[in-house]
């Protein structure tokens, strides 16, 4: 685990092929850097961030398929212990196509994956074991959609009412 | 115990089997479902299934503005409510830029520590209730009356506290406030060595612990472990010395570590030595708290943080609690995302239980001081 400066980590996650530094007026507050990648790019930060000692803090996924040029957008968030240094990577997917499974080189990015599939219905490949995480394995739709209305809105609700319980004879 | 973790699951094994669990098991602290394979007593895999309590707080924050989502701050973990509920309040502060007032600060710290010295105890009276000490519970639970007692005199509620606002907090304190706190930091350091008679040498809980759910340094950047379950492997981290908010940076303390490895019997004694931690913090905060304003002068009537993303992190009781809010420059956010340590450190079971034996599997989701409803959100 060779610590590396925190410029130079930035620098080679710059230079990499794929990557844009974020535009001027672009706010990440809370994070020292923020990138744009294409998500062929993902996999080899993620492993130059791993290399560095950094880990994982978390992955989340935005549905910003209302915007103009809209897609789901994975949020990546990479720090390391001590003094923080957070690299924070947008992967902008367009709607309905796949992401790219990080769980082999952070073991903590299996559940952030599943729980994105979950709640935003981006399926990740390779992911070994991609299976709801949150809601029930039998559920239909992904709630965090923004679009999300509940497709079964009766499933919670008992079949038959509950029998009323029978009179018992005073005294 | 490493030679029987190279045993492969097989379903279709007799000498194997699968038990449940949970999701009503009364040491799992809520409703959470453990799925292990067993081979005898013997753990071959656990597979934790979560969801059971999940009341959907990311999707109601994208439903309503930054003010109507704060009493769900506290109730993603009701029993460190406070901290939450101002790590929220701070989350929104560093995102519009707004300065608290100094009482105000100090206020915070004084009951986020006594908040965290409650859960700590909640979690000292349940953890060894689990292992079969009943009597501890009993004096854990008395002193944790103390304090909510203590919190409810300026809140106005006992767990799921609403006290931050952006900008400051609801309502200034007293001197009774500010004098039972003290009294209560006296008292508690008598009762800490009560307690360390009464658990920490205690053999038969020795026994229970020692050895028993290691959590090693190599699981530490994999799955971005803190809080307590990474200071006991070792690791002197805390984000209130790491990036200190709120004004923690004014107040001297030490971040206790493990010695063992990070066992269960060093997670014990790291949280007990955090609330000695904690009061240390109280009783420096009692005396240098100054007079003046407990509100902003210029809090905004509707928060609209200018478009862009925002993170901001906390200590919680259980450690590294982060605040993801993706703003679009409205009244409502695009995305709250609340990054909670106990999603964490559960996710990590099926790489430490198997190899341990059932009964352990108690002591090593006590230990690591699971609270369901934050794993669920």
């Amino acid at each position: 685990m060779g610590k590396v400066s925190v410029s130079e980590l930035a620098q080679n996650i710059a230079s990499m092929e794929g990557i844009a530094m974020a535009d001027e007026g672009d706010i990440a507050k809370g994070c020292q850097h923020l990138y744009r990648s294409a998500l062929a790019t993902l996999r080899p930060v993620a492993t130059l961030c791993k290399q560095s000692g950094y880990h994982l803090e978390h992955i989340t996924c935005l549905d910003l398929r209302s915007d103009e040029g809209g897609c789901m957008r994975l949020a990546y968030q990479f720090n390391r212990q001590g003094a923080p240094d957070r690299h924070l990577l947008h992967v902008d997917l367009d709607p309905g196509s796949n992401g790219v499974t990080i769980s082999d080189l952070f073991r903590g990015a299996d559940w952030y994956e599943r729980e994105v599939f979950d709640m935003h219905g981006v399926v990740i490949d390779d992911h070994a074991d991609l299976r709801r995480l949150l809601m029930p394995e039998d559920y239909v739709g992904h709630p965090l959609l923004k679009d999300f209305t509940d497709e079964d809105p009766e499933r919670h609700i008992l079949a038959a009412p509950m029998p009323a319980p029978e009179a018992k004879d005073e005294g | 115990m490493a030679d029987t973790i190279e045993l492969v699951p097989d379903a279709s094994d007799p000498e194997t089997y699968f038990l449940n669990m949970g999701p009503q098991h009364p040491s799992t602290h809520g409703v959470l479902r453990i799925r292990l394979h067993l081979e005898g007593e013997r753990i071959l895999s656990a597979d934790p299934i979560i969801g059971y309590g999940h009341r959907a707080h990311e999707k109601m924050a994208e439903n309503r503005d930054y003010l109507q989502f704060l009493p769900n701050s506290s109730r993603i973990d009701y029993l460190s409510g406070m901290i939450y509920n101002l790590a929220y309040c701070q989350a929104i502060e560093h995102a519009l830029e707004l300065e608290v007032p100094e009482r105000a600060q100090i206020i915070r710290i004084i009951c986020g520590e006594l908040n965290r010295i409650s859960s700590h105890l909640l979690w000292l009276g349940t953890f060894v209730l689990d292992l079969g000490g009943f009597t501890p519970f009993l004096y854990a639970f008395d002193d944790r009356e103390k304090i909510l007692d203590i919190l409810d005199s300026i809140t106005g509620s006992r767990l799921t506290y609403c006290y931050g606002r952006f900008g400051g907090v609801t309502m200034d304190v007293d001197d009774v406030f500010l004098r039972r706190t003290a009294d209560f930091c006296d008292y508690f350091k008598t009762r800490l060595n009560e307690y360390h008679e009464l658990v920490t040498d205690n053999v038969i809980y020795q026994h229970r612990t020692r050895n028993v759910g290691v959590i090693s340094t190599e699981l530490i950047q994999d799955y971005a472990l803190s809080g307590p379950v990474l200071r006991a492997a070792g690791v002197a981290q805390d984000v209130r010395k790491d990036e200190p908010y709120g004004g923690y940076e004014r107040f001297d303390f030490d971040v206790p570590v493990g010695d063992r490895g990070g066992d269960c019997f060093d997670r014990h004694t790291v949280r007990m030595e955090e609330m000695v931690q904690s009061m240390r913090i109280i009783e420096q905060a009692l005396a240098c708290i100054p007079d003046g304003p407990i509100m902003a002068p210029k809090v905004p009537k509707r928060i609209r943080p200018r478009a862009g993303d925002y993170y901001f992190a906390v200590e919680s009781a259980r450690g590294h609690f982060g605040i993801f809010i993706t703003s679009d420059g409205s009244d409502v956010p695009v995305r709250n995302k609340l990054r909670t340590p106990s999603f964490v450190n559960v996710s990590t079971m099926p790489v430490v239980l198997p190899g341990t034996m059932l009964a352990d599997t108690v002591a090593v989701l006590g230990s690591i001081d699971i609270v369901v409803p934050e794993i669920d959100r």
